[in-house]
């Protein structure tokens, strides 16, 4: 379930249909609109769910018709918000992705590598391996340079400091920073600042999604969202 | 030998100042040169554009100018080169300026113009013009001097070649091939029914027409109105030509200065609608097509004819094609089209156009898919003279009526009035009533900016739905003051906290009242065309359910994230 927050995934286009229901995109709540004779007026948006109530109705839309993306409909993001209210929604974003994929979820172990991105800035995807299990079950993991450098991060710390679990850690830092687009044109100063925030809501995102995930009955590895 | 199409080509951006400088001195020797061959009747000078692409020129001869001091990107170099290496054998000359920065010369020479049979270069040349050296500034007249000796000497070396007898008429030795071919189906066939025979199914793309009337010419030996191309519409069709290169018609200048008819035009933003227009405003519908065809490439067949057609036997000629066709992959399409594409793929770059072309078209089920906004005008032409096929006369008024009429749409519905062209449906967008639903808690001051941001929006809503999710602030009187002042405001106070409750009692409020609700958040601004935007794909195509969006970060929240976004404020520019 991607939620598009970034500008580089939009392109004038239809959205593709994703066979997955763990993959999607959506558009944000802020700058959205629907069709009024296609949905149910009603009870539309979940009202159990405070966060990414957007992306669960895109996802029970999705079977009605065509989503089409436009970024010419541009709005201005001129809110000021503190860095610990944006804390804040990055936890409650990884909270409630995973309920939403939770409520859809058929049930099933899907793999994917999400390695390197498109032109448009979206994740590029590929679904490794999809194996259904009986409806509870369900185990989504996105392998991504991120899961691969805190994996590396986790042997430093269990080995005890091992060159090679260093060296391997390195490796992946390089993988996972380097494939960061948005970093570039921005002084270098700045970059490791940036690179460092990415990191930390990267984290987040990781940690809070995978024990949600685990609390709801579903194994959940979140890929970065940045 | 007769040159009609003499086409120059600078490899540098228009832009550019260099370029200025040559094409001030091209256009003074030009002008001179072409005195002493009354033949020419046209003159096209265009440079490579940002993309540094060198483009095809149909003509007799084509004249590269090659520099490339003002080239830093890789790929750009490595693109540049390769499209010259495929090229450079095509074209009977490469002329060579200064290439000192980013090619060394040894680089350069080795790896692509010492296999040009007409390669020459002025040694010395370089250093004078284009030292990067910042302090030596060089003014128009000073580069004109030089530009002018340079180009005066490759017209010397042009007329030398052209007194020696050297072929440059079919310009390559594929053009040859293909000219040797039609001819000798003229001399097995007899004269008028295979010339017919020929032009009717040979003719793909506008060089061969070029050559055909070089060969008719010939084998009439005389003057080129005497032997009439076939009329469309009679029994034998030229079958339309697309131009794909073309287009960026704002690098291609034409002037009255020169001996028949030439425009100097440097309108490098004027909007192609106008300039399609006047084109065919100028020289008529049928010619419309023809005329935009010269210079350019490509395309394929008519529909119908297109699995029927053989386009040039590659059979008779096995060579030449061959060779090429050993450098093109299979495609996956209609046999003939695959053949004919097959047959035109001189290059990588032409082939991938075609490609390109013909998968959006044949089978892609939805072309829009594939055409991003920057090719718009490339795909608006091309999709719109594909559809106004020779054939089918209410396509192409259709096509035309489209072409006309997008001069006063904004390119998204371009797009969505070609989409629908192409798929056979309503031209005329669906009424659609929107109302905007702003969910709102304890952000008044944000708020008014939001609402105010809707007063100028250029798609008026039919109402905005302010619904207030128990603010404790002076939300509410805020917004019934703005009530009492715009009919169409409405405020609507929910009580239950929560976004989805409050979105709920949004599209509750607003039913019946419009098709299509568009959401906006109280802490954005949206830009005056952003209602327009958001409903035009309700409007052209009535399977979309939801259509979004972006949402851009200004800077003025001095959060890691504005910072991260967009390194400056926008929200003006925006909102301009």
């Amino acid at each position: 379930m991607i939620v598009p927050n970034q500008p580089e995934a939009y392109s004038f286009r239809y959205l593709p249909r994703s066979r997955s229901k763990a993959i999607g995109l959506f558009f944000p709540g802020a700058n959205v609109a629907f069709r009024r004779s296609a949905l149910d007026p009603i009870r539309f948006f979940d009202t159990d769910l405070a966060s990414g109530e957007d992306t669960d109705a895109g996802i029970r839309l999705v079977e009605r018709g065509q989503f089409f993306s436009n970024p010419n409909a541009e709005v201005v993001h001129t809110a000021h918000l503190s860095l610990r209210k944006l804390m804040q929604q990055w936890f409650r974003i990884a909270l409630y992705t995973v309920r939403v994929v939770r409520k859809h979820a058929d049930g099933g172990l899907e793999v994917f590598l999400c390695f390197g991105r498109h032109l448009s800035g979206e994740a590029r995807f590929r679904n490794l391996h999809y194996r259904p299990l009986p409806k509870p079950y369900t185990a989504i993991v996105f392998l991504s340079p991120f899961l691969l450098l805190n994996l590396c991060l986790w042997a430093v710390i269990l080995s005890g400091g091992a060159p090679a679990a260093w060296a391997a850690a390195a490796g992946a830092a390089a993988l996972y920073f380097n494939g960061d687009r948005k970093i570039r044109g921005v002084p270098w100063r700045r970059r490791f600042l940036f690179a460092g925030v990415r990191l930390v809501i990267n984290t987040i995102l990781l940690y809070v999604s995978l024990l949600e995930g685990l609390r709801r009955g579903m194994l959940y590895v979140n890929y970065e969202l940045d | 030998m007769l040159l009609r199409n003499v086409r120059l080509q600078l490899a540098a951006s228009p832009a550019s100042r260099i370029f200025r400088g040559y094409y001030e001195a091209a256009l003074a020797a030009l002008a001179l040169w072409c005195r002493r061959h009354p033949s020419i009747e046209s003159l096209l000078l265009s440079g490579s554009g940002a993309s540094g692409r060198l483009r095809y020129g149909m003509s007799d001869l084509d004249i590269w100018v090659v520099q490339r001091d003002d080239e830093t990107s890789p790929v750009r170099k490595e693109r540049f080169l390769t499209d010259l290496r495929n090229l450079h054998h095509l074209f009977p000359i490469v002329a060579v300026g200064p290439h000192d920065v980013v090619f060394t010369r040894e680089e350069f020479d080795e790896m692509v113009l010492r296999r040009s049979p007409h390669y020459f270069s002025i040694p010395g040349y370089t250093k004078v013009l284009f030292n990067r050296d910042p302090s030596r500034s060089y003014t128009i007249p000073y580069a004109l001097e030089h530009e002018r000796s340079f180009l005066s000497y490759l017209w010397r070396k042009i007329d030398v070649l052209l007194e020696n007898g050297t072929d440059v008429k079919y310009g390559c030795y594929l053009r040859r091939c293909i000219a040797d071919y039609v001819d000798d189906a003229y001399r097995r066939l007899g004269l008028e029914g295979a010339a017919t025979q020929a032009l009717t199914n040979g003719a793909l793309i506008r060089n061969l027409i070029e050559l055909h009337r070089v060969v008719l010419d010939r084998i009439a030996g005389g003057e080129r109105g005497e032997v009439p191309l076939p009329a469309p519409g009679s029994t034998c069709v030229i079958p339309n030509v697309l131009l794909w290169e073309t287009l960026p018609l704002a690098e291609v200048f034409s002037t009255s200065v020169m001996p028949q008819r030439l425009v100097v035009r440097m309108a490098r933003d004027g909007s192609l609608a106008e300039q399609i227009d006047e084109y065919i405003g100028a020289y008529g519908r049928a010619d419309a097509a023809d005329l935009f065809g010269c210079g350019g490439l490509l395309l394929p067949l008519p529909r119908a004819d297109r699995s029927s057609l053989d386009p040039l036997d590659p059979d008779a000629n096995p060579v030449t094609f061959a060779s090429l066709r050993a450098g093109c992959e299979p495609l996956d399409l209609l046999p003939a089209a695959e053949r004919c594409l097959t047959t035109n793929a001189l290059t990588p770059t032409v082939r991938s156009m075609n490609e390109y072309l013909l998968r959006s078209l044949c089978r892609d089920p939805n072309p829009l898919f594939a055409i991003r906004p920057e090719n718009v005008p490339l795909a608006e032409l091309a999709l719109g003279l594909w559809c106004a096929g020779p054939e089918d006369a209410s396509a192409r008024e259709r096509a035309l009526g489209v072409l006309a009429r997008s001069s006063d749409c904004s390119v998204s519905e371009r797009l969505f009035l070609l989409k629908n062209l192409v798929q056979g449906r309503s031209l005329d967008p669906a009424p659609v009533r929107a109302t905007v639903a702003i969910v709102t808690r304890n952000r008044a001051d944000l708020l008014v900016r939001a609402i105010s941001s809707l007063q100028s929006q250029t798609f008026e809503p039919a109402e905005i739905v302010v619904v207030d999710n128990g603010s404790t602030d002076h939300t509410a009187e805020t917004v019934r003051e703005w009530a009492s002042r715009w009919p169409k405001v409405r405020y609507v106070y929910e009580r239950q906290p929560g976004i989805p409750h409050a979105r709920n009692r949004a599209l509750v409020e607003s039913s019946d009242r419009s098709d299509v609700v568009a959401f906006l958040d109280d802490d954005c601004v949206a830009g005056a065309r952003w209602l327009e935007e958001l409903v035009l794909p309700f409007r052209y195509d009535p399977e979309v359910v939801s259509a979004g969006g972006y949402v851009r970060f200004a800077q003025e929240d001095k959060t890691v994230w504005g910072d991260f976004y967009c390194s400056r404020d926008r929200t003006s520019e925006v909102l301009r």
